[in-house]
């Protein structure tokens, strides 16, 4: 009886199969900038692991496809998941190796799950860079910044004194350097 | 702003911004975002499709649906090799599988190892088994 109620709310294995095979080239690409963006807050994983990894886990029930959902969508998703639980894992090892000579101020900072200084100066570099990227787009940086500290469209609109309609722009011009910045090839530069 | 947000989850927030930005773009668009970061839009297409179709191509069925296409292929295999219709062209057809029994599994070739002393009911019985996994088909198109 769950799995049939499951069948109803997800897609099953054949259906999540067939959404997949029914992805056109468009789609292919923006699935391969996006597996890199994610990838840019993964320690171990690189954009194929992260791609690779998301299919599987709709294919072998480990998560479920609701229905409606469009797909790029969901394996965005599912990747972030992957990322971040990525991270965690890493902080854990870290963690572990450190706690040995800790001192207790230090212990206490690993265990509210301090990530790694190498991974929090690498995101502070990326950082950096949107923010020098973004410097000549006022709207777009205040933007940023906003969404960086977790603030939600209103509040942003309210603090910035911005309109709607400029604050959905701006959004757009944000978003699309951002995405330049982090699908950069990163080979070279970590 | 609250300033507790890891320079990490700030970046987290920003790339999940710039895929919702990804995901709206227009092809034209998408194409230049690729090529401005030193891949080809080619290239990325096809590293995906290589992705997507080495999950969904592989075999995930269970036994039971292995079990059920092998007798749908066993069925079919039954149906689609027809016996020759005389006796005798059956018991050379016998001979000449005997012939080249490399072909045939060691426990087929002790059945009829004494072919001059089996009916036609045993060779019938005999080749229809050998029909039914398959190695008549070459046979069947020398015929």
């Amino acid at each position: 009886m769950k799995k049939a109620r499951d069948d109803e709310k997800c897609y099953t294995v054949k259906e999540v199969k067939a959404l997949l095979g029914a992805l056109d080239r468009e789609e292919h690409a923006k699935l391969a900038v996006m597996a890199r963006e994610r990838a840019r807050v993964s320690v171990n994983l690189d954009a194929g692991d992260l791609l690779n990894e998301a299919i599987v886990r709709f294919l072998d029930g480990r998560r479920g496809w609701p229905r409606g959902i469009d797909a790029l969508r969901m394996l965005d998703q599912a990747m972030k998941s992957i990322a971040s639980a990525d991270l965690k894992h890493q902080n854990i090892v870290v963690d572990h190796a450190e706690i040995e000579e800790a001192t207790h101020t230090e212990r206490l900072a690993n265990e509210r799950g301090r990530s790694t200084m190498v991974d929090e100066l690498h995101a502070e570099w990326l950082l950096q860079r949107i923010v020098d990227e973004l410097s000549s787009d006022q709207e777009a940086l205040a933007i940023a910044m906003g969404r960086a500290e977790g603030l939600d469209g209103p509040e942003i609109r309210r603090r910035f004194n911005l309109r709607r309609k400029e604050y959905e722009a701006a959004r757009k011009r944000c978003g699309r350097k951002i995405a330049k910045i982090v699908s950069e090839d990163d080979e070279h530069e970590r | 702003m609250n300033g507790k947000r890891t320079p990490r989850q700030q970046l987290e927030t920003l790339v999940d911004d710039a895929t919702e930005a990804v995901r709206a773009m227009s092809g034209v668009e998408l194409r230049q975002l690729i090529e401005d970061s030193g891949r080809e839009f080619e290239s990325e297409v096809a590293w995906v499709s290589r992705i997507i179709e080495s999950n969904i191509e592989k075999p995930k069925e269970s036994l039971i649906e292995l079990s059920r296409q092998a007798l749908i292929r066993r069925k079919h295999t039954k149906t689609s090799f027809k016996l020759p219709d005389s006796a005798e062209t059956r018991r050379r057809l016998l001979e000449r599988l005997k012939a080249s029994s490399e072909r045939l599994p060691p426990s087929l070739t002790m059945a009829f190892r004494d072919a001059d002393t089996l009916s036609d009911g045993d060779i019938v019985g005999i080749l229809e088994d050998l029909g039914e996994l398959g190695l008549l088909d070459s046979l069947d198109d020398d015929e």
